[in-house]
């Protein structure tokens, strides 16, 4: 007899593990919910704008003025092509990227520069590919997709963000044949696409293969 | 007793509950960064609504609900073979443990209420009751839903074995 209950729980801490890097924050909900509770609270008008003074200062010191001047709301191109575009904004301070195409979205305000190599989305496209979206490390001088199947390599157009938003990041972007359902895998299995990142010198700095 | 705009026992809930809610709410965005935002957006949801919070139900099943509903409401319109960054983790892949890997596309077949359920149980430890309120459904359902998904990873499980 099988203990189902036992093993559904064990299996279903097992499939959805906390993710890491996520720290609970109650004080940006309080924030962007205008929490009453905060808003009882009398500020003397003079450190509000002592704060605010603060702000600015901080701000121009680290060259941001010019972000506070143009507004929360400017959305900057990463990358484009037919039917599909990576855009930035940012949103409450964070920086947010997003992906669209026809009927595919794939968006988040949580990127953090790669150590060297992660996906960002791997997303069909109308003409029967897919495209290969991910984030590289400075040092990654070149991206490449192994597609053994159909015995193809496929350089990846690497794209830096916008200077507007003072950040490292750099995205990659490559297109290859299929539709394939791919996730990142282990070497047990012949990979269906190898990711492979390479630095000076032609270096092999990292894979990811996906199944 | 909740009295009228206190806000504590929410904050507890969230303080106490937070890991929780993330791994509940990844298991519909199938993102970390929109599970996040969906546990975000859930309880300032929440707060915002509080006022209007009578008591019918437990405060913890009031905000599983908002909390779901901001994950549906975050998940991508149509769902990305992969997305979001997995950074290091992109490498332990769901197939890296072959069983783990085999019970993750089980659980993928199982139609929309009976897997919500499942992960209600047994990810949130939530009573029959409070998953019936959740899901919006009667506790005999949620009894016949989570019997028919255990019967049917039965079988899986079984056949596995055999």
């Amino acid at each position: 007899m099988i203990d189902v209950d036992a093993q559904l729980r064990d299996e279903v801490n097992r499939l959805l593990p906390t993710p890491v890097g996520f720290a609970a924050d109650w004080g940006e909900v309080a924030a962007r919910a205008g929490s009453p509770r905060r808003r009882r609270h009398y500020r003397p008008a003079l450190l509000s704008a002592a704060a605010l003074a603060a702000a600015v200062c901080a701000c121009a010191a680290l060259g941001a003025t010019v972000w506070l001047l143009r507004g929360p709301d400017q959305i900057r191109t990463v990358a484009s092509g037919p039917g599909w575009s990576l855009v930035a904004h940012r949103d409450r301070g964070r920086l947010c990227v997003s992906y669209g195409s026809a009927g595919t979205t794939a968006s988040s305000c949580r990127l953090n520069p790669p150590h060297v190599l992660s996906l960002f989305a791997l997303t069909p496209t109308s003409n029967g590919r897919s495209r290969v979206i991910g984030l590289a490390s400075p040092q990654v001088k070149r991206v490449q997709v192994s597609d053994p199947a159909h015995h193809r390599v496929v350089r990846a157009r690497i794209y830096a963000l916008p200077a507007f938003f003072h950040s490292p990041l750099r995205f990659f972007v490559a297109e290859v044949v299929g539709q394939s359902i791919l996730r990142p895998g282990g070497a047990r299995q012949t990979p269906a696409l190898t990711l492979s990142a390479y630095g000076l010198g032609n270096r092999v700095l990292r894979r990811i293969s996906l199944q | 007793m909740l009295g009228p705009g206190d806000h504590h026992a929410l904050e507890a809930l969230y303080r106490s509950r937070f890991d929780v809610f993330l791994r509940i709410a990844l298991s519909t965005t199938r993102d970390e960064s929109l599970a996040y935002d969906a546990v975000q957006e859930g309880f300032v949801r929440a707060l915002r609504s509080f006022d209007g919070f009578r008591g019918d139900a437990p405060l913890e099943v009031w905000v599983w609900r908002i909390v779901l509903n901001a994950a549906h409401d975050l998940r991508p319109r149509r769902q990305v073979e992969l997305v979001a960054e997995p950074g290091e983790q992109a490498e332990m892949s769901i197939a890296e443990s072959s069983s783990s890997g085999e019970f993750a596309s089980w659980l993928a077949v199982l139609p929309e209420r009976q897997r919500m359920a499942v992960f209600l149980r047994y990810g949130a430890d939530l009573d029959y009751r409070s998953i019936a309120l959740v899901l919006g459904v009667e506790i005999g359902t949620v009894s016949a839903t989570l019997h028919a998904a255990r019967q049917t990873l039965e079988e899986l499980l079984q056949e596995v074995r055999q």
